[in-house]
């Protein structure tokens, strides 16, 4: 299968790696450092950034955006002027917004299965049928919205004024894919002065090209290679090429989504913002838990926080109990993924993963056995381990169906040549799966080379880099496979 | 008390940089990717719509080019693609294949089917490969480029690549759907005509026919999907208006056959349907969101319905 990808360079600012995108971000990036030292200017200014951004993927979604700001602040607002019904009036912000992600989200869901029940016991279905599109971004807004609501509640953080919300909510370099950022850390940010030291150029830039190059040029080379064909038409490969596949998609989910969170990060630096870290090499993880502490990591302490918590402090979080807590979550978190088996199944083996990490250590104490040392060969045997059980949930939050993730499964059975995996392919995944295993402090390493080097040599590395990615890349830029959530 | 984590980190002004040098670094290396990456950066200007924004990035593209071109920036590149084995179209052996006849294939001599088009083929291509080696009789392989079509072959022009593509794999059924990118303005000797015009459709029949014809000479048999019914209703006349096209241009031509994909996939009072009822009479989501492309039971539905017309003539068991 040729699949080369045209989607337009020139296109959406939404997508970081367009020449669109890099010419709105030098007059952002302009103007709000010209307009830092006036609050109201500087805030609105970012403001109307964050909706032109979005409203180039579709106008009508800014009065989305714009709603869910005005509920958020009106719930925050009531719980100031009504302070003995605050849980009350939270609560009913969280469902406001829960019915608002989940219309969008889950009302297609809905009424294809009531349009089905309906049709198989011969009658029409009461409620009518409407394409609602998935608005970019919302599952991610959303959260934010949410976890601020908690946050007033929980006393973390006061109401913000309606332009500071508005400005938190709406900040683009996250507002597509996160990271979930909160109102506790973004929120003293809009007040702090600007930082007379400066800009961390080096390292926002270092951020920004690392995230160009795993997006554009190894997650679509993945894409392309093999991962997109085989979950097309597992018919045509073999055990082997299916399992580099399987590797493959669990190379390219990472290098594509940490690839976008690079980019944020870095952009959000440039604006003179710190947003907080959603990946620390999480194929090195020696569990399952452990996966979910370096992966998305703002993802699972929103679902930490917000979910298990609360649950387990009414459920208690005795042995058995959170177990099935953990794999009731998981099954949730893989249904805010999306409306479909394969992503309950997904989650379903996380939170099974996680289940049965929690008995066995439960039972390992409640028995007095000491935990083994995670060292030599059980360290890496409970990594591959991990990993395996990670690559195959991916297989299932990859497929369209629950028949096709198992098709190429049935693939690994069907032993026969490889021609699909190539040299090229194994270097690549190699060097993926390598990187994990650098050490933490190996990119400040990079950073501080890259900083000593004068102005104009920066600008020429960086110049440089833009060819490789564009040399080596695809014609076009798919977008990321997060958006989707 | 919650740590300050946007704090405690790297408080060294060496790293750090005043806004103003920010913005010249970023500049320069906007200025340098540019330069080093002027001709696909022109290429691409050059694929947008016609329109005041066209205009303008082909306006700047081209100056960069040239400058680019100039100074040697675009050295670097050129270098690149060769090495990938970028940029040209494969010549195959030079000796283009000609039309077979139509056969009865065998697990021996399968039928080799190539399915190519733009975005719309994506679970198409994959339906029908899927369903073709279920058949035992034929081989199948898929091209999807997304964004592409007839109107603008500067952005892919199908005739050589397919003309190349024969060249290399021979073929002996082609299945082609595009056209979904196609309700745009169309450039002729006198400019951009807008679509819908007289002008309009006569140079895209034009196109269509030649291809039609180029593909007659290389294959047994071309089966041309047309465009199904989209959810915009404006989508949809425009479909309408290029199935036209299609279907009279496959009709004069014996090596060319005209699915229809439009009516199949309309509901029951004749407009569009999301949902449709499967091989198995459930009701299934056959179509995305979008209102125009196919869900995988969806492509399910159109690849059974290529193949059971191939099948009548290819005399295919299923």
């Amino acid at each position: 299968m040729g699949r080369a990808r045209r989607y337009s360079a020139l296109g959406g600012i939404v997508l970081f790696p367009t020449v669109t995108f890099a010419i709105f971000f030098m007059v952002v990036f302009a103007g709000a450092w010209i307009l830092r030292p006036h609050r109201v200017a500087w805030r609105a200014f970012l403001l109307a950034a964050g909706w032109v951004f979005y409203a180039w993927w579709d106008y009508r979604f800014v009065a989305l955006l714009a709603a869910s700001i005005t509920l958020n602040h009106l719930a925050a607002r009531a719980t100031l002027r009504w302070p003995a019904r605050q849980r009350l009036v939270v609560t009913l912000g969280i469902v406001a917004n829960l019915v608002l992600l989940g219309f969008f989200k889950y009302y297609g869901f809905f009424v294809e299965s009531l349009e089905r029940l309906a049709d198989s016991i011969g009658f029409t279905s009461p409620v009518p049928f409407l394409e609602v599109i998935l608005p970019v971004g919302i599952s991610f807004f959303t959260f934010e919205a949410i976890a601020y609501l908690v946050e007033i509640r929980r006393g973390v953080v006061t109401p913000l004024p309606l332009l500071d919300l508005a400005t938190y909510l709406s900040f683009f370099p996250k507002l597509t894919s996160g990271p979930i950022t909160r109102a506790s850390e973004f929120g003293p940010q809009l007040d702090a002065p600007a930082d007379e030291a400066g800009i961390e150029v080096s390292r926002a830039l270092w951020l920004v090209g690392r995230g160009l190059f795993k997006k554009v040029v190894i997650a679509s080379y993945l894409g392309e290679a093999l991962v997109d064909e085989l979950f097309a038409t597992p018919g045509q490969f073999s055990a082997g090429e299916a399992l580099v596949g399987i590797y493959a998609y669990t190379a390219q989910i990472y290098v594509d989504f940490s690839g976008y969170t690079d980019m944020a990060i870095g952009l959000a630096l440039l604006l003179g913002f710190r947003l907080p870290e959603n990946f620390r090499s999480p194929y090195i993880a020696t569990s399952v838990r452990d996966f979910w502490s370096r992966w998305h990591m703002t993802l699972t302490r929103w679902i930490r926080d917000f979910m298990f918590w609360p649950l387990a402090k009414r459920t208690g979080n005795r042995r058995y109990i959170a177990a099935v807590n953990m794999v009731l979550v998981m099954l949730l978190v893989g249904l805010w993924h999306g409306a479909g088996w394969t992503f309950i199944m997904w989650g379903g083996i996380h939170g099974v993963g996680l289940a049965v990490e929690r008995l066995s250590r439960e039972l390992r104490r409640a028995r007095g056995i000491r935990r083994p040392r995670r060292s030599g060969w059980r360290l890496w045997v409970n990594r591959l381990v991990t990993f395996h059980v990670v690559a195959l949930a991916w297989v299932f939050f990859r497929a369209h169906s629950l028949e096709a993730a198992f098709d190429v499964f049935a693939r690994l059975g069907n032993f026969g040549p490889a021609p699909a995996v190539t040299w090229v392919l194994v270097a690549v995944l190699v060097a993926v799966f390598g990187m994990q295993f650098l050490p933490d402090d190996w990119t400040d390493r990079a950073v501080a080379s890259f900083a000593r080097l004068r102005p104009a040599v920066q600008a020429a590395a960086l110049g440089v880099a833009l060819l490789v990615v564009d040399a080596f890349g695809p014609e076009g830029v798919p977008p990321f496979i997060y958006f989707r959530f | 008390m919650m740590t300050r984590w946007w704090r405690v980190r790297d408080e060294n002004a060496r790293f750090t940089r005043t806004p103003a040098v920010t913005l010249a670094i970023m500049a320069g290396a906007l200025l340098g990717g540019a330069l080093l990456n002027a001709e696909p950066l022109a290429e691409t200007a050059s694929a947008q719509p016609a329109g005041w924004v066209r205009s303008v990035a082909v306006g700047a593209a081209d100056a960069l080019a040239e400058v680019s071109d100039a100074v040697g920036l675009d050295e670097p590149h050129e270098a690149l693609d060769d090495l990938l084995g970028r940029g040209e179209i494969a010549p195959g052996d030079g000796t283009p294949p000609v039309g077979g006849v139509v056969f009865v294939p065998t697990a021996e001599r399968p039928a080799r089917l190539w399915i190519a088009g733009d975005s719309l083929v994506e679970t198409i291509g994959a339906a029908i490969v899927n369903a073709a080696a279920a058949t035992g009789v034929m081989e199948a392989r898929f091209e999807v480029q997304f964004s592409s079509g007839i109107t603008r072959p500067e952005i892919y022009d199908w005739s050589r690549q397919l003309a190349a593509g024969l060249a290399t794999q021979p073929a002996d059924i082609l299945i082609f759907m595009v056209g979904a990118n196609d309700g745009q303005a169309i450039e002729t000797a006198t400019g951009f005509v807008g679509f819908g015009t007289d002008e309009w459709v006569a140079e895209y029949a034009r196109r269509v026919g030649d291809l039609m014809d180029m593909l007659g000479t290389r294959v047994s048999t071309v089966y041309w999907i047309g465009l199904p019914i989209a959810a915009d209703e404006r989508l949809a006349v425009r479909f309408a208006v290029m199935n036209d096209i299609y279907r009279s241009a496959a009709e004069e031509r014996d090596s060319t056959r005209y699915i229809d994909v439009f009516t199949a996939f309309a509901g029951p009072d004749g407009g569009y349907a999301a949902l449709l009822p499967d091989a198995t009479g459930r009701l299934e989501r056959v179509r995305d969101p979008d209102g125009v492309h196919f869900t995988p039971a969806g492509a399910e539905l159109v690849a059974e319905l290529v193949l059971g017309v191939i099948g009548e003539v290819w005399e295919i068991e299923r």
